[in-house]
């Protein structure tokens, strides 16, 4: 027991393993909510509430939740579109077998930051709102090269081309505007404009929810091959549980602003540790028709994130629970190894999750 | 004895669309975005109409409805309404004219897609709900909003009392789904066209609407045409199953031979596209080449040959025939077309 608090202590003094291409502690963003003439905050609504992630070189975490849940508020602090209001976002910008830094990126100045922007960058959701309508693809994609001064001139056009056939677009639409393009060939702009600067962690924020099927085939599987010629590690921000339990090596499950579990994908999907990622699983309609299906209908609805119960946020819709769960809010805890999972009857309840 | 064979006749469908067509003339072409389709929705059925975005799924439900915009026209076709006693052609009514008003709403309801912009803003829910009901059922003000309310309640809406003299903007995404099936059935509707009712919610609001629409049915003895992309809806809620693509409907059988005997090459690629909650992470996503095509002046062969591994000659000539090529399991291929 004393052996393992000592390497508890050592593993918080080194902050980040070498394995580590961002690690997250207790990361916090509140919305404030004003009201009159002068904006007086009088609440405000915890979007992204102590939540603490890591995310490994080559890795795809993924992470669910439903609408309102503070997913893309996570997302959108980690590449520091937000500036967070307390905690930390450690961030190793070491390659290869360079030395090892390690920058907090929540407490740096958005000036401060300016150098290390391409180390992560982000593909949006939406692909027709997302690519200015008035610049070529050649102006989309090389703009975070010349933010950047990585390439210029000839070097410059050639490194587009070579993006543009890595993501699969003809090079012939160089100098083609987005309207020109249907939402696949949209998205794979987006991620080549996101590859730009080789950057090593790309935060995908529902990036293929927008697809036609045959189309969000294609662009998994190329996100897919990217990683693995590049070593990219995802952050992958979706609502879609079947394209996650596909893509992601571990996964992430929020709930009002807090993790509710973190676990190896299929160790989550098939021993899910929360009542509320339970019952997520058995709401995904599967296309077996045939198959009887236990299935929970949570009750009620999301909670308000400005005014959330009290103790565990789940309670009011958990069938499990006990009074405990209305007065105290459950620790984050490993209950198996490498799985965590936020609730006071992780160790006891056998929940079911998919074959 | 003649009555007996008289009983043993399967009942008239509730709703056969035949050979319908709906164009839209655009100033780059003509895009026929419904070219020749044809099924047909039994009594308290559901049938499901699968495809991507842009295959003519909403405009076939919008054809039925007689709500199709301008420049789109049905130009084509058959769509008759069957109700006790009374066949109705659609396709011949004029379409703001008064009998097809009387369908709408009436026989014929409609659930659409985004909840927020297909409600209005500026009306309470109840304001909207007691418009039907004022259209189709009673004039009396009180008998109206009993009927309002009472269906607020069966949609599952907790405290209808207040809620009906609330504006959409005050509701959740499934509560305003809610509010519009409630709009929808508030004169028991004989068939209710679901245009994508959950594609914009949560899974686990996905499904508690799923089940209310499920449990509604039973009760309305309503057939339901359920639109949507996504196959696993489709596959917990249907009956039978239409796949379209481009315009056509290139399969069609009982839900469980189109997911476990699909023929068509499109359904079969569909289906394996498709990642599973089911399927272990690692295996490589089977995807359909090249991009959904858009069928503004398409040439006279099968919608599919660009993108088909199994394409061969003569596949770009013609359109092919949708065939039955087993008992209630059609499917339009020249693959097929062959082996018969």
């Amino acid at each position: 027991m004393e052996n393992m608090s000592i390497s508890q202590e050592r593993a918080d003094m080194s902050l980040i393993r070498t394995d580590t291409v961002m690690e997250v502690k207790n990361l916090k963003k509140y919305f404030p909510i004003t009201t009159g003439l002068f904006g007086q905050s009088v609440s405000s609504v915890k979007a992204v509430d102590d939540v603490s992630i890591k995310i490994r070189r080559g890795e795809t975490l993924g992470l669910v939740g439903e609408s309102g849940c503070g997913k893309t508020t996570l997302g959108r602090c980690l590449v520091r579109l937000y500036k967070p209001l307390a905690g930390e976002i450690l961030f190793n910008t070491t390659e290869g077998s360079g030395q090892e830094e390690i920058i907090d990126l929540a407490k740096m100045s958005g000036k401060e930051i300016l150098p290390y922007r391409r180390h992560f960058q982000m593909i949006f959701q939406d692909p027709y709102a997302s690519l200015n309508p008035s610049r070529t693809i050649f102006d989309t994609i090389s703009e975070p090269i010349k933010a950047n001064h990585l390439y210029s001139g000839k070097e410059l056009e050639e490194r587009v081309i070579y993006l543009m056939k890595v993501v699969g677009l003809e090079t012939r639409y160089l100098r083609r505007y987005p309207h020109a393009f249907s939402g696949g060939q949209r998205q794979r702009v987006g991620i080549a404009r996101a590859l730009a600067t080789q950057p090593r962690l790309i935060v995908a924020d529902e990036s293929v929810s927008a697809l036609d099927v045959s189309i969000q085939a294609q662009i998994i599987n190329l996100l897919k091959d990217l990683q693995a010629e590049f070593g990219l590690s995802y952050l992958f921000v979706a609502h879609d549980l079947n394209v996650v339990r596909y893509i992601s090596h571990r996964v992430s499950v929020m709930y009002v602003g807090r993790l509710v579990e973190t676990s190896a994908t299929n160790e989550l999907f098939t021993h899910p540790m929360h009542p509320y990622t339970e019952a997520l699983l058995s709401a995904v309609p599967i296309s077996e028709p045939d198959e009887v299906r236990h299935r929970i209908i949570l009750q009620g609805e999301i909670p308000n994130p400005a005014s959330p119960p009290s103790g565990c946020y789940f309670h009011p819709r958990c069938q499990y629970v006990e009074d405990i769960c209305k007065r105290e809010n459950p620790a984050w805890e490993e209950v198996r190894p490498e799985h965590y999972a936020a609730c006071h009857f992780a160790k006891t309840l056998a929940l079911r999750g998919v074959a | 004895m003649m009555n007996q064979t008289a009983n043993t006749q399967p009942p008239l469908p509730i709703l056969e669309v035949t050979d319908l067509k709906t164009y839209f003339y655009t100033n780059e072409g003509v895009l026929k975005a419904v070219d020749g389709v044809s099924f047909s929705i039994n009594k308290e059925e559901t049938l499901g109409l699968i495809g991507e975005s842009g295959c003519g799924k909403s405009v076939t439900a919008h054809s039925i409805l007689r709500i199709i915009p301008s420049p789109g026209k049905v130009i084509g076709g058959n769509i008759q309404l069957n109700l006790e006693n009374n066949l109705i052609d659609i396709v011949g009514l004029k379409a703001s004219g008064k009998e097809i008003r009387k369908i709408r709403g009436k026989e014929i309801s409609m659930v659409f897609q985004e909840p927020m912009t297909s409600l209005s803003p500026v009306h309470s829910i109840g304001n909207q709900i007691r418009e039907a009901i004022y259209l189709h059922r009673t004039q009396n003000k009180k008998e109206a909003q009993e009927i309002a309310l009472d269906m607020l309640a069966r949609v599952g809406i907790a405290n209808p009392k207040q809620r009906i003299n609330e504006y959409p903007h005050q509701l959740s995404g499934g509560m305003r789904q809610r509010a519009m099936i409630a709009m929808a059935l508030c004169c028991h509707p004989k068939l209710l066209i679901a245009d994508e009712p959950t594609t914009a919610l949560d899974v686990t609001v996905q499904a508690q609407i799923i089940d209310l629409i499920k449990d509604l049915q039973q009760e309305f003895h309503m057939a339901v045409l359920y639109i949507t992309h996504d196959l696993g809806v489709i596959a917990e809620i249907s009956n039978r199953v239409a796949v379209m693509y481009l315009g056509r409907i290139v399969e069609l059988g009982s839900v469980r031979n189109i997911f476990s005997n699909p023929l068509h090459p499109y359904t079969v690629r569909l289906l394996k596209s498709r990642p599973s909650i089911r399927k272990i992470s690692g295996q490589r996503l089977e995807s359909i080449k090249g991009n959904v095509p858009v069928p503004l002046d398409p040439q006279p062969q099968c919608g599919f040959v660009d993108r088909c591994p199994q394409a061969f000659e003569g596949c770009d000539n013609r359109i092919p025939e949708l065939i039955e090529l087993e008992e209630n399991h059609w499917v339009r291929c020249f693959l097929f077309e062959k082996a018969r």
